[in-house]
């Protein structure tokens, strides 16, 4: 038998080389720009359901008066929920609740547990529709929060500021675990010397459905910050940040602040700053990460020539800075501005801005209570929900900034009430707007990109600012 | 002396030839008349060939002083007198009709009156020694052998044996005492005494002759030399040998063997024969207990004969019992001779070779092994089994099993791991069984459609060996290798000696491919590699171009062109067992028949393929036959995607180098392995003629393989596509088949080269073939091919249904569990979840029930499990629970890794979303100290699988159930309310209310079958399986008529083999 060799040959080479030539090279591991977790999601009735966690004192915790979760159902037809409320003494229970349209309830935490302290209440929104918050009071006028409870749980939170400043001040860090299995907490502090980590916050186990209170206030007393960085192991967490005040401290610091910890670090950081002559915005800093960073925080204003020069920051592994941005006058008449913190080297920062009260602008007035801890974001939405009832008592300030660095976004204000809004604006990267609303409504605000909107009040009862709910599906991260 | 009652009176006439008696030779001795025994030469001529004129003149030159011979002419061919008076003048002859037998014909002249001391018969074609007579004679005088034969040697070749006698086993069938082709060395001499003497030449004293009755003229050729010796002995006459004497058996033409074996067909005549020997010379009390038993083995022999397709030697067999009855008359009339004889009793003589095993099986089926012991096949088998063994080939296979055995010591001794798609068999192996029967398993809350056959086989040895499952288990999965490689053994049998053979063999089983598909629990891959040489060869003897046929030149061992139908039989029901083991194995045959139809084109010849088409399609349609409910599957619009299982193969994740280098997974060193492709290289570029055909064949076979996993490798193929291992068998069979042509063909060329050429050429096949092994033989000192030594059966026993988490006893050992991670890691088949992970619902741990491959419905548990899945993902709920436990998911697993760490070397992270979603349902449960390779997470919100809901709002409680075989289950409501249960497909299983249940089945709120039950209500629930048992059944018989097609095909050439 004759075979021949030469056409195998030239064929079975040419399927060679085309095999290299053609190869496609391998795809890298695609770095997935995974839609960020917000504070708060709200989901509209139907699309899907929703579950709220609120955490924080009851009234039988010394210096708080009450606390109230208000539960709004934001629908035009009647909804329903389920409650669950733990404590730190470990008790649960559970009731149902129904909404009719447009429904407000009011529950109020030192009626849902017995004796403990602190409460943490879970709602769950089978069908969306529902929006929660919850308002607390101290006793002794030494101020007031109001904060929209969050949708989201994590697996590693920050804390870059509170203070256990001697004497009259008290910093616990709560955690909330509203799920079935224990959680398992490493958690590091850093005071003003230096950073503990001692035994007894390492492998801190939070069981399911129940809070846990980790009293700083003694653990690092007398401190002027204290930090807090905390690695869940196993589990989700609510963690947050309750600080109380109540003037006698030597700083004179008063007021009330219930500060969620931070949901992601990030290399790219975004705070409201403050329109003209309001507020004067202190930013802490943190990096919990293993490599040092270098960090600028740089000031957008709304007009393009006033530029300002950057702060920049260095920060160690687990170390952490305040930045008091008005000490050196370079923010004097820049007017309106937005913060932006940005990291020149590994995204592992988490930044909050605290306010607090400065003195009377007039001296006629007297000390109020003031105190806010904003933790910053890193992410915008395109459509916002901004609960404002009440404001006809403490008019409320509504700032929406874009925290765009290229994009314009066009803003829309809509209502289902009877309240006028202004008109479809504008606002160009780093650019913020404040609107200050004095009726009981509720503002939807839409953009065509992703803004960032928080909600302000300042009275002499106390100091609130919280971010504003975003409508799921619509957050993005914001990156340089 | 009359013959005592000839059946048949032969047309008889007498001439002689010259009136001149035989004269003697002048150098004998004068004989005496007291010492020189008269011999009366009877030679019965059959139609003798061109050699009668050697016989005839050997007969003239016999040396003893006293003979006389008479030729009966049974040929009536007109020359014959003139031939036998030239050689042997005055000789008698006697004229007989051809179709008289010889016993009959020889009577003619031996039932004369005859002063003759002894007969001898003489066969047409025995050439006789010169001495032969003499010797014959005085042995007979000095044993005083009333009959006594020769030894005769082979015509063509006198150092081999052609008849030294033989021996009779239980039921009277002649067994010759040597093997054919066995050399004299005079190993039979010293046995003197034997049952029958060599029938060529039978020296019979005249006096017996007349005792015994003669030759039995009913019976043909063959056997009425052993009646007559049989008979002589039963007079206490003894049989004897001279060694000494010695005659040549010519060896006729093959059309006249032909001729003379039609007339004494051992397989026609045999059944006819044993009856009538036994009838005749048995006592009465034994013949009929062997009458009994030869009915017995007829009716056996029957069924084996229509079997094997043997209707020639059915017939025999039935008509042997007709003929004996219509001859009882003679029989009786024999039987009462010899009776007389002996004095009214009867000696009973027992067979010499009575063992009872082979004496059975030449009774029934007419074929036995030969010798006159049990020892003498088994010996010769054992001596081609050590030459073989000992040879290149089999130093390789042996090299092959030590390093084979050695590297499993583990896996034998402590199981197989279950990890990938080994896992363990059902509490009840039975169970497989029953899949098999009624196509329905529990995966997936319920499945309706096939699983591999071999699964059904697998449950039935496992049933009946007395080993544990992973054992069971871990022989499966090894026996894989052995399998693959004996099947490139047989392959590569026409290619080449035991050189190529050993090198096909030794770089088949080094070839990474199985060895990564072992490590990663994959099982295609495996039964691709164990069956494709099967097939392949197959498929190759089908185009029967040389070596495998005639086509183009001399077939190799082994080879040669069988009929297209038997060929085609014979693929096909190779290609179905392949089929049972791995549905998917169409694909690589496909392959396989693609490079055999490309390589023939490019290497110039087209012969054969219309052969290889015929055969491939027609194989195809017997194989598509005998898997009957899955082809109907397919008719009924099951996807060919859905037979492949889900698989994540991102674009360019291998790339060709790697491809090229068979780096898929763990196994090897990537570099060594370049070593592959040098031998087939080298045979590409050297070999000529049917070696390069067959070079280029194997190597279109090795790019098919390549351009295959290639093409799925650059996100080319859109569709569903099987691991990588799975694609690159057919190239490693390639590489095995080219090197076993390189290699012969090498072997060949460098004979006739300079040495230096030679070493060269050896020394590089060596090297090749050592950096090879390398990665084997390292890999062989760890015991367990680099599978994990513990799996997660040893560290999430809660899943197997024996306790909870928390250490105490489960009271639902059935409660379901959802596996999510990577499809390779799943210890169960599922569907995709995303592009990279798959999820799995299996009833507790998985089983080998949870391995095979199926459809998703639209409306399946798992579909509505994958959307809830999807739902919470992407955070639209956080009672995840409440949904699964809707199809009674007990259990959430998240699995990262094959095997508990820190064993196992496989793993793919998955993305922590997957984590932080499980974690905040607020219905699931983490559980938590377990190991890092496992993530598991109770279902608070479950809901049983046997259920009766007590109120609106859905509340239920485990319904008593008490399994009443695989697909019946007996319910007992232990409440009020609605019994509703989570089995899939709801339409096929029917609820028999008993005492207390409504017969109304009512949507219940999932629209789920829901029947109202009281406290204490009975029922049953029941699959309907009427439709799949009717499949199997039909496949049954399409399996067993294929079979037999084949059988009846192969028949005829093993018939002419023998």
């Amino acid at each position: 038998m004759n075979a021949v060799r030469l056409p195998a040959l030239a064929i079975l080479l040419a399927l060679a080389v085309g095999a290299f030539v053609f190869a496609e090279t391998p795809n890298e591991a695609a770095i997935e720009t995974a839609a960020p977790t917000a504070y708060t999601e709200f989901s509209p009735l139907g699309d899907s359901g929703d579950v709220w966690f609120c955490v924080g004192p009851t009234s039988r915790l010394e210096g708080i008066e009450n606390r109230t979760i208000i539960i709004t159902n934001l629908t035009n037809q009647p909804n329903e929920g389920l409650v669950t409320v733990v404590d730190n003494l470990g008790m649960w229970s559970e009731r149902s609740i129904q909404l009719e349209t447009g429904d407000r309830l009011e529950l109020r935490t030192d009626q849902l547990v017995a004796e403990a302290q602190y409460a943490g209440v879970t709602i769950e929104a089978p069908h969306g529709g529902l929006l929660v918050e919850q308002q607390i009071a101290a006793s002794n006028t030494a101020g007031q929060d109001r904060q929209l409870c969050t949708t989201a749980t994590v697996p590693t939170g920050q804390i870059p500021w509170g203070t256990t400043e001697r004497p009259g001040t008290r910093q616990v860090i709560l955690f909330h675990n509203p799920f079935q299995a224990v959680a398992v907490v490493d958690l590091t502090l850093l005071g003003d010397l230096d950073t503990r980590q001692t035994l007894d916050a390492q492998g801190l186990v939070i069981p399911g459905r129940s809070v846990v209170a980790y009293e700083l206030t003694e653990k690092l007393p007398d401190s002027l910050i204290v930090s807090a960085s905390a690695t869940v192991r196993t589990g989700q967490l609510v963690m947050t940040g309750l600080q109380i005040a109540d003037g006698t401290t030597p700083s004179g610091l008063q007021g009330l602040a219930l500060t969620a910890s931070s949901l992601t670090l990030s290399g790219d950081l975004f705070l409201p700053g403050s329109a003209e002559g309001q507020n004067h915005p202190t930013v802490v800093v943190q990096n919990p990460g293993d490599t040092t960073v270098e960090l600028e925080i740089v000031i957008r204003t709304n007009d393009l020539e006033n530029t300002v020069e950057p702060f920049g920051v260095m920060l160690r592994p687990g170390q952490r800075q305040d930045v008091d941005l008005h000490a050196d006058g370079r923010l004097a008449e820049i007017g309106a501005y937005s913060i932006y913190v940005r990291s020149l080297d590994a995204p592992t920062l988490a930044a909050v801005a605290v306010n607090r009260q400065r003195g009377a602008v007039d001296e006629g007035e007297p000390f109020g209570p003031g105190l806010t801890g904003l933790p910053a974001i890193n992410y915008g939405a395109t459509q916002w929900w901004v609960d404002v009832i009440g404001s006809t008592v403490t008019p409320a300030t509504v700032v929406i900034f874009n925290p765009g660095l290229d994009s314009i976004a066009t803003v829309t204000l809509t209502t289902a009430a009877d309240y006028l809004l202004p008109e479809a604006f504008e606002l160009d990267p780093g650019d913020q707007v404040e609107l200050t609303v004095d009726a009981d409504v509720i503002i939807g605000i839409g953009s065509t990109a992703p803004i960032i909107v928080t909600r302000q009040q300042h009275s002499p009862l106390g100091w609130t600012t919280s971010y504003a709910t975003t409508l799921e599906n619509t957050t993005t991260a914001i990156t340089r | 002396m009359d013959s005592p009652n000839p059946p048949e009176q032969p047309d008889e006439t007498t001439t002689t030839a010259s009136a001149d008696p035989i004269p003697a030779p002048a150098s004998a001795p004068e004989p005496s008349p007291a010492t020189t025994p008269q011999v009366n030469v009877i030679l019965v001529a059959r139609k003798p060939g061109e050699w009668f004129d050697e016989v005839l003149t050997a007969l003239a030159a016999q040396d003893h002083p006293s003979y006389q011979v008479t030729v009966v002419d049974a040929s009536r061919r007109s020359t014959l007198s003139e031939q036998v008076v030239e050689i042997l003048p005055g000789t008698e002859i006697v004229q007989t009709k051809s179709t008289t037998t010889y016993g009959a014909a020889a009577a003619l002249v031996a039932d004369r009156p005859t002063k003759h001391q002894y007969h001898l018969f003489l066969h047409d074609d025995l050439v006789l020694d010169a001495t032969a007579l003499r010797r014959m004679v005085e042995a007979a005088r000095d044993t005083n052998a009333g009959i006594t034969g020769l030894k005769t040697l082979n015509g063509h070749n006198i150092d081999l044996l052609a008849d030294v006698g033989a021996t009779i086993d239980r039921y009277g069938t002649t067994v010759p005492r040597h093997e054919p082709g066995e050399i004299d060395q005079g190993q039979y001499d010293a046995d003197r005494e034997v049952f029958v003497t060599a029938a060529p030449a039978l020296l019979v004293r005249t006096d017996l002759y007349a005792a015994v009755g003669g030759f039995d003229p009913a019976l043909k050729f063959a056997d009425a030399p052993t009646d007559l010796c049989w008979r002589a002995r039963l007079l206490g006459a003894i049989v004897a040998t001279a060694p000494n004497a010695v005659g040549r058996q010519i060896a006729a033409k093959k059309q006249e063997e032909k001729k003379r074996h039609r007339r004494n067909n051992p397989e026609r005549f045999g059944p006819r024969h044993r009856l009538r020997l036994t009838w005749a010379n048995q006592p009465a009390s034994r013949a009929l207990l062997l009458t009994l038993e030869l009915l017995a083995a007829t009716l056996i022999g029957v069924a084996y004969g229509l079997l094997r397709g043997r209707f020639r030697y059915v017939q025999a067999l039935l008509s042997a019992w007709l003929w004996n009855i219509g001859h009882f008359g003679s029989l009786r009339t024999r039987r009462a001779l010899l009776r007389s004889h002996q004095g009214g009793g009867h000696l009973a003589m027992l067979a010499w070779a009575n063992t009872p095993r082979h004496s059975f099986r030449r009774a029934a089926t007419g074929r036995a092994p030969l010798g006159t012991g049990n020892e003498a096949p088994t010996r010769l088998r054992l001596q081609s089994l050590w030459a073989a063994l000992l040879g290149p080939g089999g130093l390789a296979l042996m090299a092959g099993t030590v390093t084979f055995g050695f590297g499993s010591r583990h896996l034998i001794t402590r199981g197989l791991p279950a990890i990938g798609r080994y896992q363990p068999l059902p509490a009840d192996p039975l169970d497989l069984i029953n899949a098999w029967r009624t196509t329905w398993r529990t995966t997936a809350a319920g499945l309706h459609e096939t699983t591999p056959d071999a699964l059904a086989f697998l449950g039935g040895l496992s049933w009946l060996l007395p080993l544990d499952s992973s054992q069971i288990l871990a022989l499966a999965v090894l026996a894989m290798f052995p399998l693959g490689a004996l099947g490139v053994w047989r392959m590569v049998q026409p290619v080449g000696g035991g050189r190529s053979r050993a090198v096909a063999v030794i770089l088949y089983l080094a070839l990474p491919v199985p060895w990564n598909a072992l490590a990663e629990g994959q099982w295609a891959p495996l039964a691709i590699y164990a069956t494709l040489p099967w097939i392949s060869q197959h498929l190759a003897r089908a185009q029967g171009v040389v070596p495998y046929g005639q086509r183009g030149g001399q077939p190799g061992p082994g080879g040669g062109l069988r009929s297209l139908w038997a060929e085609t039989t014979a693929t096909g029901m190779v290609l179905a067992l392949a089929l049972a083991f791995e549905p998917t194995v169409v694909i690589p045959a496909a392959l396989v028949v693609a490079a055999l139809f490309l390589g023939s084109v490019v290497a110039g010849s087209i012969a054969g393929l219309w052969r290889l088409l015929l055969v491939t399609i027609g194989a195809t349609l017997l194989a598509a036959l005998i898997h009957l409910p899955a082809t109907l599957e397919i008719l009924d619009g099951r996807s060919w995607e859905t037979w492949f299982g889900p698989q994540t193969w991102t674009t360019a994740q291998h790339g060709p180098q790697n491809l090229l280098l068979f780096n898929t997974g763990t196994y090897g060193y990537p570099l060594l392995a370049a070593a592959f492709l040098i031998i087939p290289g080298v045979a590409l570029v050297t070999t000529k003629s049917w070696h390069l055909a067959i070079a280029v064949r194997s190597w279109f076979l090795i790019a098919g393989g390549f351009a295959t996993a290639y093409i799925v490798d650059q996100g080319w193929w859109s569709h569903a596509a099987p691991s990588a291992e799975f694609l690159l068998v057919p190239a490693g069979l390639g590489i095995a088949w080219a090197a076993a042509a390189g290699t012969a063909s090498l072997g060949e060329l460098l004979a006739n080269r300079t040495a230096r050429l030679r070493y060269l050429g050896s020394a590089t096949i060596g090297l090749a073939l050592m950096l090879a092994i390398t990665p084997i033989i390292l890999a062989s000192f760890d015991g367990h091919w680099a599978l994990p030594a513990k799996d997660f059966t040893s560290t999430i026993p809660t899943l197997i249904g024996t306790q909870e988490l928390d250490g105490t006893p489960t009271s639902d050992p059935t409660q379901r569990v959802l596996w999510i991670g990577d499809p390779q890691l799943l210890p169960a088949v599922g569907v995709m979840l995303d592009q990279q992970n798959a999820l799995a619902l299996t009833d507790g741990y998985p089983t080998l029930l949870d391995q095979a491959p199926f459809t998703l419905e639209a409306d399946s548990a798992l579909n509505e499990i994958r959307n809830s899945l999807t739902t919470a993902l992407t955070g639209g709920t956080s009672r995840l629970g409440e949904q699964l436990g809707q199809w009674s998911v007990g259990h959430i697993v998240l699995v990262e890794r094959s095997a508990p760490a820190p064993y196992g070397n496989t793993g793919t992270p998955l993305n922590p979303n997957y984590f932080a979603t499980m974690t905040r349902q607020l219905d699931l449960q983490r559980i938590e100290g377990l190991n890092r390779s496992v993530n598991i997470f109770t279902n608070t919100a479950n809901q049983p699988i046997h259920g009766v809901v007590r109120d609106g709002r859905g509340r239920t409680v485990p319904a008593r159930t008490e399994p009443l075989n695989y697909t019946k289950i007996a319910i007992e409501s232990p409440v009020d309310g609605a019994y509703r249960w989570r089995l899939q497909p709801e339409e096929n299983w029917q609820f028999t209310p008993g005492q207390n249940a409504a017969s109304e089945t009512q949507p219940g709120p999932h629209g789920e079958p829901t029947i109202r039950m009281a406290r204490s209500a009975t029922g049953q629930l029941a699959l309907n399986t009427t439709q799949s048992t009717a499949r199997r059944t039909l496949q049954l018989a399409a399996l067993a008529a294929v079979a037999l097609a084949t059988s009846w095909a192969h028949a005829g050439r093993r018939g002419k083999r023998r």
